[in-house]
Order: C-alpha cells, then sequence, then structure tokens
C-alpha cells in the first residue's frame, strides 16, 4: 500500500482511501479510521487523552471552559457543549440545563421533583438536575412526551 | 430603563409571588361558598343567600391559606413537616374567620364543623394528589429509560 500525504489549504482534514476493492487490509485501516474519527479529545496535565463518546457520564461548562466527566476522571475539552451534543447526540449525549449535558446511558434512575425539575442519578450516584426549560427535550428522547 | 427598574423591583417581586397564591385562593373561594350555600340549601331551603361582607371575608381567609402555601411550601422545599404546618394553619384560618365572623352563626353548629373538617381533608387530599402525581411520573420517566436505554444497547451490539 502506498501512503501519500498532501498539505492543501482545506478548512477540515480529509482522508481518501482509494482502493480496487474493499479487501481486508483497507477494511482494517477503515475501522481505525473510523474509531479515531468517533473518539473525544480530552486534556489534563497537559496530556491528551482519547475516550469514547460512551466513557462520558456527562459534561459541563464552567467560566468559559468545557470538562468531561468520566468515572475516573475529569478532563478538559476545547469543544463547546453543543458541539458535543451536535456530534455525539447519537451516543446518548443530552443537553439537561444551560451549563450541562447528560450522557442517558449512564443514568441509573430518574425522579420527578416539584417545580416540574427531574433529578438524574448517575451509575457513580452523581445527582444532575434537569431544568425545566430541557425537560421536553429528555422527555422526547425517552419517548414519554405528552403532546 | 424605568422599566426594568420596575420589573426588577423588591415590589414586582412581591407582587409576582403573591399573585401566585391565585390558584388556592380561587379554588378554595369556591369550595367555601359552594359549602355556605349548601347548608342554606339543607337548612333552611332553597333561598339562601351569601352578603357581600361574608364573601369578602371568605376571600381574605382563602387569600391568607393561598399565601400560606407560598410561603411553607415552596417547590425546592416540600416535605412532610412544611405540609402538615400548611394543613393545621390553614385549619386555624377557616376555624378562625368563621368563628369570629359567624359565617354559620345561624346554621346548626355541625355545619361549622363539618366545614372545617372537610377543608382539612380537602388539604390533605391536595398534597396527596400532588405526591401521587409526582410518583405517577417518575415512573413513567424511568420505564421510559429503561426502554431507552434497551434499545440504544440493541443498536450499538
Amino acid at each position: 500500500m502506498k501512503i501519500r500525504v498532501e498539505h492543501v489549504d482545506f478548512e477540515e482534514n480529509e482522508i481518501i482511501l482509494r482502493c480496487r476493492e474493499l479487501d481486508d487490509e483497507m477494511l482494517e485501516v477503515l475501522a481505525v479510521l473510523r474509531e479515531r474519527s468517533a473518539k473525544l479529545a480530552g486534556f489534563k496535565d497537559g496530556e491528551t487523552h482519547l475516550m469514547q463518546p460512551s466513557d462520558v457520564l456527562f459534561a459541563e461548562a464552567v467560566d468559559g471552559k468545557t470538562f468531561l466527566y468520566t468515572t475516573d476522571a475529569v478532563l478538559e475539552t476545547h469543544r463547546s457543549l453543543f458541539s458535543l451534543q451536535e456530534a455525539y447526540g447519537e451516543t446518548g449525549l443530552l443537553r439537561i440545563s444551560k451549563s450541562q449535558l447528560c450522557n442517558l446511558h449512564h443514568v441509573a434512575k430518574l425522579k420527578s421533583l416539584p417545580n416540574s425539575r427531574i433529578e438524574i442519578t448517575l451509575d457513580n450516584a452523581e445527582r444532575l438536575i434537569v431544568s425545566r426549560r430541557y425537560i421536553q427535550d429528555l422527555e422526547e428522547k425517552l419517548g414519554v412526551a405528552d403532546y | 430603563m424605568h422599566t426594568e427598574k420596575l420589573k426588577n423591583s423588591g415590589f414586582a417581586r412581591l407582587f409576582v409571588w403573591t399573585a401566585k397564591a391565585k390558584y388556592t385562593m380561587g379554588l378554595f373561594f369556591v369550595v367555601f361558598v359552594l359549602f355556605y350555600l349548601f347548608f342554606g340549601l339543607i337548612t333552611e331551603g332553597e333561598t339562601v343567600a351569601l352578603d357581600f361582607f361574608t364573601a369578602l371575608q371568605m376571600v381574605f381567609a382563602c387569600f391568607f391559606i393561598g399565601i400560606l402555601q407560598q410561603a411553607l411550601l415552596p417547590a425546592s422545599k416540600l416535605n412532610r413537616a412544611r405540609c402538615v404546618l400548611w394543613v393545621l394553619f390553614g385549619v386555624v384560618i377557616t376555624l378562625g374567620f368563621s368563628v369570629v365572623f359567624g359565617w354559620f352563626a345561624q346554621f346548626p353548629r355541625w355545619c361549622l364543623v363539618v366545614f372545617v373538617l372537610f377543608v382539612a381533608v380537602a388539604m390533605m387530599f391536595m398534597i396527596i394528589l400532588y405526591y401521587l402525581e409526582l410518583q405517577r411520573e417518575t415512573k413513567r420517566l424511568n420505564q421510559g429509560l429503561e426502554q431507552y436505554q434497551k434499545r440504544n444497547t440493541k443498536a450499538e451490539g
């Protein structure tokens, strides 16, 4: 296989695979590329960590910075909450308040609270609150919305 | 600028806070009037009247019950002790106004007893129904969550 790198003035990096047919070698390369592009980059102590979006329990924006919370670490990301939800919404990340996203796959239970709020308890027993404005989105995602 | 000042003033906040009591106040006022007229119907016959000043006193009593609900039962501080306090105060206000202003003076004594008991039971039911609704909502949400997690685990698998 020949590998060639072209330096061009594009806004976004692009990888093009040219092949006569998708053999095992090409499929393997494709799988690795897909896996890398689906991963999320987080930064801690000057180091970059790549993680699966599914590892993120929740994300929070504080003082103009966005932090990703996993089961054993807190990492900063350069992405905004909006772009995280746009890119990884299908993996379960959902906006629950002005400053938080939550991964629905890591929610252990929900509890309806007075004043139209919902309390989320995550797998690690951390509790988050879904603010009134985002309750409709949560209910639609879960398929329990009343229209 | 003056509008903004007014919007954020203490008066505006107090006004909005007080206005939230209107639902409870309205509900209780209807109950008070209906009970008064009902007692009149069964003890005196079809011709029964509620005079303006008695109605006004009822409005104030219901207003105080509504305001107490706002003060004692804000959503963020809801607990059993506060609910009990609200019911107790509600009963005291109802009984107090009834006795002081003689709402049921022309009716048999049992009318007052039944009225106050009904108000107490109605207040307790309001709270119980509210908690039952929250529990129902919680169950519905968790069922939805379970389905969502199953669906999406299958899709990823």
